[in-house]
């Protein structure tokens, strides 16, 4: 899409067209109140062509001072004194122009007076269709920055979008991954059975992380199979100090939601809640549809306390946070804080909707 | 030579005894979960190495170290994902393995660790009420300022200063701060090196570069690589006779 001012076939354009049109509805109005004559298409001519220069001159001074890019404060005056002397001008030229044309035609009015209100009327006339002028012009070159701006603004904002979903697409963590296959070696002697099934879960999780695009949505029962994967291998590590289960209602299972959302709240739940703790404690996750049936309720709570580092927002629920946002606007909820009823527990509870899920999915893609 | 491996998984622990089995001169004399079971395991069995994971519940491998009393023991990190940490350390006295660990890499590690003074301070186990094992010149001390961490040889450190509650420790271009106070260092350090200059500073003698006179009868010490000591004038008088045939 190119600019309108960006043209100068257009512009010159315009200018001829203007006044043309402006030479012949004078033409048509002297000749409706008065009579038309030959003289009356002369004295037009010379009139639009008089402005035609004038309006250029204008535009060549607009450009060359810059106009385009001062504030309206510094304008106005300027352009107000700028008018006021091409009126005056113009009306001059007009005017001798004129007398000129006469006199070649020998119709000089001598004995007359001269028609001082006359022209004091047509120097307003002047003066005002130079303020259309400028409005236009100046309007046009508005319009245009003023669209390119936006322009760049949806640009910047659908590459930042992109660039963000990249980053946040949440990947494993790097300890977990080289704890985990630490561990399943020395399961390997151990308990070579549950040594095989570790490596699948592992496998399980480092696929889904890896395959997913940070657009996509998947629906909650995947996404549970990978928590699950994920719980198993957070127990082979913490062993009896992880305790964990898992309540999600039937019909919860086929909402969509973006890939690794519960993962992370999980893994942020162990890691800043039970894994610091020589203790241990416990994990809960839950899900149910809200009671209109148009949202998704999650809920994660673990034993620990509450203490977000100040200055330091968790990446990982940030990640959280800012995927969301993306992709359902202000329409989805996240919020982590101590649990109201549990003492000694940190509730992360998620709300997302489930109507117009594609629509906001699509947007996100673009 | 005798070690204690300190890691929150059991399995992590179980892979480590099994990679050391191969190694007939390192005996696994205990296990730690985290670093207060660690401490008590250290101070009970007086284990010559370390191997040491960064992440546990509650402290740091790094805190237990800078927590401990007495000469660092040798120390062997090991972690999943720490290693930049590690190389961000001033001092690179120390290995660290990554896991799941290779044979190889653990064996260059030990031998580094045969390769370097003998066990610091060995616990007599005659004696029935250990004595905290008093800091020996060639000791190392592990000390933690915030994010940096260095392992420092006594004979490096050429002064001790008060800072507020805390003292801050001087050797080559650093100056980190260790939440102790002066009283507590001075207890534990060799008298024949480490001499109080005055309320707020502990010299290392080994570093006097040169001593004149200074007002009413006391000594103004100047050390290698600065800073100068006044020393008051008790002490001056003490320095004398110690510096005296």
């Amino acid at each position: 899409m190119l600019a309108l001012t960006t043209r100068p076939r257009l512009y010159w354009q315009l200018q001829l067209v203007g006044w043309t049109l402006y030479g012949i509805l004078g033409g048509v109005l002297v000749s409706v109140f008065g009579r038309f004559s030959l003289m009356v298409v002369a004295i037009e001519f010379i009139v639009a062509a008089t402005l035609l220069a004038a309006s250029h001159l204008l535009r060549r001074h607009i450009r060359r001072r810059g106009w385009l890019r001062q504030p309206p404060a510094a304008l106005l005056p300027r352009l107000l004194l700028a008018l006021l002397v091409l009126s005056t001008a113009s009306i001059g030229v007009i005017l001798l122009l004129t007398l000129l044309v006469f006199a070649l035609k020998g119709q000089l009015h001598t004995g007359k007076g001269f028609p001082w209100v006359q022209y004091i009327g047509y120097w307003l006339n002047v003066f005002f269709v130079f303020w259309g002028w400028s409005a236009v012009y100046f309007g046009l070159h508005y319009f245009d920055s003023y669209r390119s701006a936006e322009i760049d603004r949806w640009k910047l904002a659908a590459a930042a979008r992109e660039a963000e979903m990249r980053t946040l697409q949440a990947q494993l963590n790097p300890h977990f991954l080289f704890n985990g296959l630490n561990n399943i070696r020395a399961l390997v002697m151990e308990d070579p059975a549950r040594a095989r099934a570790m490596m699948t879960h592992l496998a399980e999780l480092l696929r889904y992380s890896m395959q997913r695009n940070g657009a996509e949505q998947v629906p909650l029962t995947t996404e549970l199979e990978i928590v699950a994967n994920y719980l198993q291998l957070e127990a082979m590590q913490l062993e009896e100090r992880l305790r964990y289960s898992v309540a999600v209602a039937p019909e919860a299972l086929p909402v969509l939601l973006p890939p690794m959302t519960l993962q992370l709240l999980v893994e942020n739940a162990i890691k800043h809640g039970l894994a610091p703790r020589p203790a241990g404690g416990s994990l809960s996750l839950s899900a149910q549809l809200d009671a209109a049936g148009t949202g998704l309720r999650v809920a994660v709570r673990n034993t620990g306390t509450f203490q977000p580092q100040p200055g330091h927002p968790g990446l990982g629920l940030r990640n959280v946070q800012e995927r969301l946002g993306l992709l359902f606007g202000p329409a989805a909820h996240f919020a982590i804080g101590p649990d109201p009823l549990l003492p000694d527990t940190v509730l992360a509870e998620l709300h997302l909707p489930i109507k117009n899920l594609k629509t906001t999915h699509e947007r996100a893609a673009y | 030579m005798n070690a204690l491996l300190i890691d929150d998984s059991r399995l992590a622990r179980t892979e480590l005894r099994h990679l050391l089995r191969a190694f007939p001169d390192v005996a696994v004399v205990g296990e730690a979960r985290h670093a207060d079971e660690a401490r008590q395991q250290i101070a009970a069995l007086h284990p010559d190495v370390l191997f040491l994971d960064i992440h546990m519940p509650g402290q740091t491998g790094f805190d237990l170290l800078a927590s401990l009393d007495g000469p660092a023991p040798h120390v062997i990190f090991t972690t999943a994902y720490d290693q930049y940490a590690l190389k961000a350390f001033e001092v690179n006295a120390l290995d660290y393995l990554l896991k799941p660990v290779s044979e190889t890499r653990l064996a260059a590690a030990l031998d580094k660790i045969r390769s370097l003074a003998p066990a610091p301070a060995p616990a007599l186990p005659a004696l029935p009420p250990t004595p905290e094992p008093a800091l020996t010149v060639q000791s190392q001390v592990f000390v933690k300022d915030g994010e940096h961490c260095w392992f420092v040889r006594l004979a490096d450190i050429r002064l001790f200063e008060i800072s507020g509650g805390a003292t801050r420790v001087h050797f080559e271009q650093h100056q980190p701060l260790i939440p102790r106070s002066l009283q507590q260092l001075e207890a534990r350090l060799d008298p024949k090196v480490f001499f109080r200059a005055n309320r707020q500073q502990i010299i290392n003698l080994h570093w006097i570069a040169g001593i004149e006179p200074w007002f009413s009868n006391t000594l103004k010490i100047s050390l290698r690589n600065g800073p100068d000591v006044e020393v008051s004038r008790s002490q001056s008088g003490l320095f004398r006779e110690l510096m005296s045939l």
